[in-house]
C-alpha cells in the first residue's frame, strides 16, 4: 500500500521526467522495430512506415500514458491556466468581454436559482406547510377571478367551512412610519388574531393579541391587529408600531406596496408583534385625520384568506371559495 | 485483446526473463505465432498499470546493443498474481472449450 502511494506520489512529482522517459522508451521501441525490418531487407523509410503501421502512433501511446498517470488532471489544469493567462495578456479587451459575459451569466443564473429555490423548491418554514392554502374571493359575473375577501365573507367562511382547521385573514399594505423628522414607508401586515396560532408559530418578539384584547378593541373579523412585515424595506431597521384597529380614519395607504398576497410568506412568522393598549395613538403615518380615510371596515377590507386544510399534503395551490 | 489478458501475457513473458518493452512485444508475438501483435498504445499503458500495482518493477540499463533501455521484471507479488490468473484462465478456457465442443 505504501509502495503504491509512493509510486503515485512519484508520478505526481516527476511528471515531466516520466514523460521524457516514456518518449525515449517509445522511440527506442520504434527504432528497434525499424532496425529489425531493415535487417530483414526493407528500405529504411519503408521499414519505418511499416513499423508505424504495426505498432500504432507513438504520440497516441504517450498521451495514453500521460492520462493514466496520477495528477494528470492537475497538470492539465495548470497548463490550461497558464495558456489562459497568456491569452489574457495578449488580447485584454476580448478577455474582459468574455469575463464580463461569463460573470453576468453566472450572476443571472444564481439569482434565478435563488428565487426558484426560495419560492418553489424550499418548503415554507412552518409546521405542515403542505396543509396551508390561500383562499380568495371571486366574482365571475364582473370578470374578477381573484379578489380580496370581504369581512363578512371571511366570517361566513369560518362558520361554514368546518373541514378547515381554521381560516385567518391577512392584509398587507405600505404605511408611512414617522419617527421624529424621519419618515419611511414600511410594509406592514394586518392579521386576524388566529393568524399565528393557525400557522403554528410564535411571535419573534413579544406576544400576539389575545382574543380578549381583540374583542376589547372592537375587533371585527377582517380588521385585525397590525404587525410589521419583515419583508418590507425597513426590515431590521426598526419595528413598526401598531395598534388594534378601530374605525378611525387610517393613515395613508400605499396600494402599490399593499396588494393582498395570495400565499403566505415565511417572513410572516417573524412579525414583531407587541400588544398595545386600546386607544394608544397609532404613530404610523400622519395619524388620525391625515391622509385618505380607510375603507369602511364594517363592510370589509380586501384581506386574503389563509387556511389549514388537513386533507392536503402536497403543493400550495390557491383554493377558491364561493362566497355564501 | 482485453487489457486483463494482455497483462497476464506480459506477466508470463516476464516470468522467464526481464525484458524491455520491445522485447516483451516481440516475445508475445513469437509465442503466439503472430496471432497477437501488441501496439505501443496497449503495451505501455499495461506495463504502467502493472508497475503501479507492484506486479512488475522497472529499471533503466544498457541493452544488448548498448542502448539505454527500460527493463521490466516480475515481482513476487506479480508471480503470485500470475499463478492465480493462470489457474483462472485454465478453468475458464476449459469451460469455453467444453461448451464449444458440445455445440
Amino acid at each position: 500500500m505504501l509502495k503504491k502511494l509512493g509510486r503515485r506520489w512519484n508520478e505526481l512529482r516527476h511528471g515531466d521526467r516520466l514523460d521524457r522517459e516514456a518518449r525515449d522508451e517509445l522511440a527506442l521501441h520504434l527504432e528497434l522495430a525499424v532496425a529489425e525490418k531493415v535487417r530483414a531487407g526493407a528500405d529504411a523509410s519503408e521499414a519505418r512506415r511499416q513499423a508505424r503501421l504495426e505498432l500504432g502512433d507513438e504520440e497516441d501511446a504517450r498521451e495514453r500514458l500521460r492520462e493514466a498517470r496520477s495528477g494528470f488532471w492537475l497538470d492539465s489544469v495548470r497548463k490550461d491556466a497558464a495558456y489562459a493567462l497568456r491569452m489574457l495578456r495578449k488580447r485584454p479587451a476580448f478577455s474582459a468581454a468574455c469575463v464580463l459575459t461569463i460573470g453576468l451569466g453566472v450572476g443571472a443564473s444564481t439569482a434565478l436559482f435563488a428565487v426558484v429555490d426560495a419560492v418553489v423548491l424550499r418548503p415554507l418554514p412552518l409546521p405542515e406547510p403542505a396543509t396551508l392554502v390561500s383562499i380568495y374571493d371571486t366574482n365571475l359575473s364582473i370578470g374578477v377571478e381573484r379578489s380580496g375577501v370581504a369581512t363578512g365573507n371571511l366570517a361566513d367562511w369560518r362558520r361554514r367551512a368546518p373541514r378547515f382547521h381554521g381560516i385567518a385573514g391577512h392584509y398587507t399594505m405600505g404605511r408611512t412610519l414617522t419617527v421624529g423628522l424621519e419618515s419611511e414607508v414600511v410594509l406592514t401586515a394586518q392579521v386576524t388574531e388566529d393568524f399565528f396560532p393557525l400557522l403554528g408559530v410564535a411571535a419573534a418578539l413579544g406576544r400576539t393579541f389575545t382574543p380578549e384584547e381583540t374583542a376589547a378593541a372592537l375587533f371585527n373579523p377582517a380588521a385585525a391587529p397590525l404587525s410589521p412585515d419583515p419583508h418590507s424595506h425597513g426590515r431590521g431597521r426598526r419595528p413598526c408600531p401598531f395598534a388594534p384597529l378601530d374605525r378611525r380614519p387610517r393613515p395613508e395607504a400605499h396600494p402599490g406596496r399593499g396588494c393582498p398576497r395570495q400565499r403566505p410568506r415565511r417572513g410572516l412568522r417573524a412579525g414583531r408583534v407587541q400588544p398595545s393598549l386600546r386607544g394608544e395613538p397609532h404613530r404610523s403615518g400622519g395619524g388620525p385625520g391625515r391622509g385618505r380615510p380607510a375603507p369602511d371596515r364594517s363592510r370589509g377590507i380586501p384581506a386574503s384568506g389563509l387556511a389549514r386544510d388537513p386533507d392536503r399534503r402536497r403543493g400550495n395551490t390557491a383554493r377558491r371559495l364561493t362566497p355564501p | 485483446m482485453a487489457a486483463e489478458k494482455l497483462e497476464l501475457l506480459i506477466l508470463k513473458t516476464l516470468a522467464r526473463a526481464s525484458l524491455h518493452g520491445y522485447g516483451i512485444g516481440q516475445r508475445i508475438e513469437q509465442r503466439s505465432e503472430g496471432v497477437f501483435r501488441v501496439t505501443l498504445g496497449s503495451l505501455y499503458p499495461a506495463l504502467q498499470r502493472l508497475e503501479r500495482d507492484g506486479l512488475i518493477d522497472a529499471e533503466w540499463r544498457a541493452s544488448d546493443n548498448n542502448r539505454r533501455a527500460r527493463y521490466y521484471r516480475i515481482t513476487p507479488a506479480g508471480r503470485r498474481r500470475l499463478a492465480a490468473e493462470e489457474k483462472d484462465w485454465e478453468r475458464v478456457s476449459a469451460a469455453v472449450s467444453r461448451i464449444l465442443k458440445a455445440t
